[in-house]
C-alpha cells in the first residue's frame, strides 16, 4: 500500500484515500463476519433470517416468517454472543494499540501491566474460593476489581522517587507483579479440592465467550466507543509519544501525566473486557502490529483499523472454538494464540524492513 | 526570538551537572555550545526545553518565562532536533515532519490544508519532499536528520534547539544541515562538539567547562590554543583559513606536540594540575 501511496504528488491525498478503501472494507469484513458467524453452528440459519430477527427484535418491524427456536437462537444465543466477540476484539486491540505507545515497547499488549494475572487472582477466588458477592456477576465484578487493583499497584510501583514513570520501570514492575499474581493463581489452584473447579479455572484464564448474553455487551460497548473515542482525540499526543520521550515534550507534550491518564484509561478498558470474556491473549499484541504494517504508525489510522480487524478477528476466532471439537468449546484463547502466532510471524518474516529488521 | 538563561543550576543524585550558566542568544543569532563530554550541554538544552527542571535560574524566551509556561505553549515557540530518533515504531516521513504541527492542534482539529502546506514546504526545504512516502527507518542518517529539521520547521518555532546535529553524518551532510539552520534566520542554540564546524556556522559560541561557562565570544575570539589545551587538554594550533575567514583548529596528537622545553616550568605544571581537575567532575 505504501508504494503505490507514494507515486503520488498531492500531498497525503493517496495515503488518505487509500485508507478509507481500508477503513471501508474493513468495515464490510465485519458485517460480513458477524453475518456468517451467526449462522454458523449446531442449527444453521440462513444470513436473510439472521438479519430479519435482529431488525424484528431491534425494531418491532417484520412479521416472524420464521420458526420461534430459530428466533431464539439468533437473538438470544448467538448474536450476543457474536456481538461481544466483536466488543471484546475490538477493546483489547484498541487497548494494545495504546499501551504500545505508553510504554513505547512492541512487546506491550493489554496485559503488560499485570491486568491478567489480577483478573485471574478474582475469578479463582469466585470460582474455587467461593466468594460470592453480586450473584451471578460475582466472576466478573472480580475479575475488573483484581486487573484494577493489579494496575494500580503496577502504576504505584513504577513511579520513581522523583515521581517520574519510565515506561522500562512500568514493564518491569508489570512483569513482577504477574509473576508474583499467577503465583497466588496456582496457589490457589492447587488448594482446590474439586477437579471440575481447576478446569474452570483454566478456561477462564484462557478467555472464553460462552457465557454471553446481552446484559454483559452493555458495560463493554460504552467503555469500547468512549475509550476509543477518547483515544483518537489524543492520536497526535499518541503518536508523539511513540516518536519518542523527548520527542514528545518538545512537541508539546506534558509527558507524565498524559502516560498516567492513559495508563488509567487502558486499565479500565482492559478490566471491563476481561471482565466478560476471560484473559484472551495474543490479540491485543498481535492485531496493532499487524494494523501498523497495513496503514502505517499513525494512530489516526491505526486505533480504527486496529478496533475493526480485532473486532473481526476475535468473531472468527471464536466461531472456531465453538465449532472445532463441538459440542465440547475450546477456550477462544487457545484459538487466537494458536492460529495468531505463525500467522504473525509469517507477517514479520514476510516485510522485512519491518520490527528493525533493516537499517536502523 | 530572544532567548535569556540566567544562572541555571540543575543537578541529580547530589551531582551538580550545571552550576549557574547563563547564556544569551540574540534574535536571528546562531549559537554554539562546545564543551567536552559531561560539560554539561545536552543539560542545558533539556532544561531551555523543559524537559529538565532547574533547581535555580531563570529561563526566558522573549518576554515568556520558559520555566512557568506550559510544555504545550512552548512547544509552539521552541523547536528541537534532539539526538534520540524514533525508534522501533515506523513513521513515514510525512508523518515525521506533520508531528511538528501538533502542539498547534487541539484534540480533535483535523489537518487542514494550511497543515499540509506547511509540512510539504518544510518537507522541500530541507530537500526531502520526494521521500515523503517513504518509512522512517529506511532513510540514512544524513536523510534522518534533515527530516527531523523539517518537523522542527514545521513547528514554525521562533527558537531551534539542536543537539548534536551533525553526529553519525558525513562531511556533506554536515555542512548541509548547518548550512540549512544558518540559512532559516531563526534564533538557534546548537550543541557542537566540532569546533571547526561551530566556527564555520556560529556568529558566537559558548564554552561550557564542568557545568560553568568556561567562555565565550566570537569564533575568533574564544577558539584559541590555550583555551582547547584547557578545556580539553589537546594541544592544537588556530589559524585564520583563507578561504573561510574563519578560525580553523588543527588538533595535535601527544607525538606531535611542539615545544617540550621552551615553556616556562610554571606553565607545564599548571596545565598538568588542570587536567587532572577536568578529569574528576
Amino acid at each position: 500500500m505504501d508504494e503505490t501511496g507514494g507515486k503520488g504528488e498531492g500531498g497525503g491525498k493517496p495515503v488518505a484515500s487509500g485508507f478509507s478503501g481500508v477503513l471501508l472494507a474493513l468495515l464490510a469484513g465485519l458485517f460480513a463476519s458477524v453475518t456468517l458467524a451467526t449462522i454458523v453452528g449446531p442449527v444453521w440459519i440462513s444470513p436473510l433470517t439472521v438479519w430479519k430477527v435482529a431488525l424484528h427484535e431491534a425494531t418491532g418491524f417484520l412479521r416472524p416468517d420464521w420458526s420461534a427456536a430459530e428466533g431464539q437462537i439468533v437473538w438470544q444465543i448467538r448474536f450476543p454472543r457474536v456481538l461481544l466477540a466483536a466488543v471484546v476484539g475490538a477493546g483489547l486491540s484498541v487497548v494494545g494499540t495504546a499501551l504500545q505507545a505508553a510504554v513505547r515497547n512492541p512487546l506491550a499488549d493489554p496485559f503488560v501491566l499485570g491486568g491478567s494475572s489480577g483478573a485471574s487472582v478474582g475469578a479463582v477466588l469466585v470460582i474455587a474460593g467461593g466468594v460470592q458477592f453480586f450473584g451471578i456477576y460475582s466472576l466478573s465484578v472480580a475479575a475488573f476489581v483484581g486487573a484494577s487493583v493489579a494496575f494500580v499497584l503496577v502504576l504505584a510501583l513504577a513511579r520513581s522517587p522523583g515521581g517520574h514513570t519510565s515506561p522500562l520501570r512500568l514493564i518491569l514492575a508489570g512483569v513482577a507483579a504477574s509473576y508474583a499474581l499467577s503465583a497466588v493463581t496456582s496457589f490457589l489452584v492447587l488448594r482446590a479440592d474439586d477437579p471440575e473447579e481447576v478446569r474452570s479455572v483454566l478456561f477462564w484464564t484462557l478467555g472464553s465467550l460462552g457465557g454471553a448474553r446481552w446484559e454483559y455487551l452493555t458495560l463493554p460497548s460504552a467503555a469500547l466507543i468512549g475509550g476509543t473515542a477518547l483515544l483518537l482525540a489524543q492520536s497526535r499526543s499518541l503518536n508523539a509519544l511513540l516518536a519518542g520521550e523527548e520527542t514528545a515534550v518538545t512537541l508539546g507534550v506534558e509527558t507524565d501525566g498524559f502516560r498516567r491518564r492513559l495508563l488509567i484509561l487502558c486499565g479500565l478498558l482492559t478490566g471491563t473486557m476481561v471482565a466478560v470474556s476471560g484473559t484472551i491473549g495474543f490479540v491485543g499484541l498481535m492485531v496493532p502490529h499487524t494494523v501498523r504494517l497495513v496503514v502505517g504508525a499513525d494512530h489516526r489510522r491505526v486505533l480504527p483499523a486496529a478496533a475493526l480487524s480485532g473486532a473481526i478477528l476475535l468473531v472468527w476466532a471464536d466461531v472456531v472454538a465453538r465449532t472445532a471439537i463441538s459440542p465440547e468449546e475450546m477456550p477462544v484463547g487457545v484459538v487466537t494464540s494458536l492460529a495468531g502466532a505463525p500467522f504473525f510471524l509469517w507477517l514479520m518474516r514476510r516485510k522485512r524492513g519491518a520490527f528493525g529488521g533493516e537499517g536502523g | 526570538m530572544r532567548l535569556d538563561v540566567e544562572n541555571i543550576v540543575w543537578g541529580a543524585d547530589g551531582r551538580k551537572i550545571l552550576r549557574g550558566v547563563s547564556l544569551e542568544v540574540g534574535s536571528g543569532e546562531v549559537v554554539g555550545l562546545i564543551g567536552p563530554n559531561g560539560s554539561g550541554k545536552t543539560s542545558l538544552l533539556r532544561c531551555v526545553y523543559k524537559v529538565l527542571e532547574p533547581q535555580a535560574g531563570l529561563i526566558s524566551l522573549g518576554e515568556e518565562d520558559v520555566l512557568r509556561s506550559s510544555v504545550r505553549r512552548m512547544a509552539r515557540r521552541t523547536a528541537v532536533v534532539p539526538q534520540e530518533t524514533p525508534g522501533e515504531f515506523d513513521f513515514a516521513v510525512r508523518e515525521i515532519a506533520a508531528m511538528g504541527r501538533s502542539p498547534h492542534k487541539g484534540l480533535f482539529e483535523r489537518e487542514t490544508a494550511e497543515d499540509r502546506e506547511i509540512v510539504d514546504d518544510s518537507l522541500s526545504r530541507v530537500g526531502m519532499l520526494p521521500f515523503a512516502e517513504r518509512q522512517f527507518s529506511t532513510l540514512s542518517g544524513g536523510e534522518k536528520q534533515k527530516v527531523l529539521v523539517a518537523r522542527a520547521l514545521a513547528q514554525k518555532a521562533r527558537l531551534l534547539v539542536l543537539d548534536e546535529p551533525t553526529n553519525h553524518l558525513d562531511v556533506g551532510h554536515q555542512l548541509e544541515v548547518l548550512g540549512l539552520v544558518r540559512g532559516l534566520g531563526v534564533s538557534a542554540l546548537a550543541a557542537l562538539h566540532d569546533l571547526n564546524l561551530a566556527a564555520l556556522f556560529c556568529d558566537r559560541i559558548y564554552v561550557l567547562s564542568g557545568g560553568e561557562v568556561f567562555a565565550s565570544g566570537t569564533p575568533d575570539e574564544v577558539l584559541r590554543p590555550e583555551l582547547i589545551e584547557t578545556v580539553y587538554g589537546v594541544a592544537s594550533e588556530v589559524r585564520i583559513h583563507p578561504a573561510t575567514g574563519k578560525p580553523h583548529v588543527a588538533f595535535l596528537p601527544e607525538s606531535l606536540r611542539p615545544r617540550p622545553g621552551p615553556r616556562p616550568d610554571g606553565q607545564e605544571g599548571e596545565r598538568g594540575a588542570r587536567r587532572s581537575g577536568g578529569a574528576s567532575p
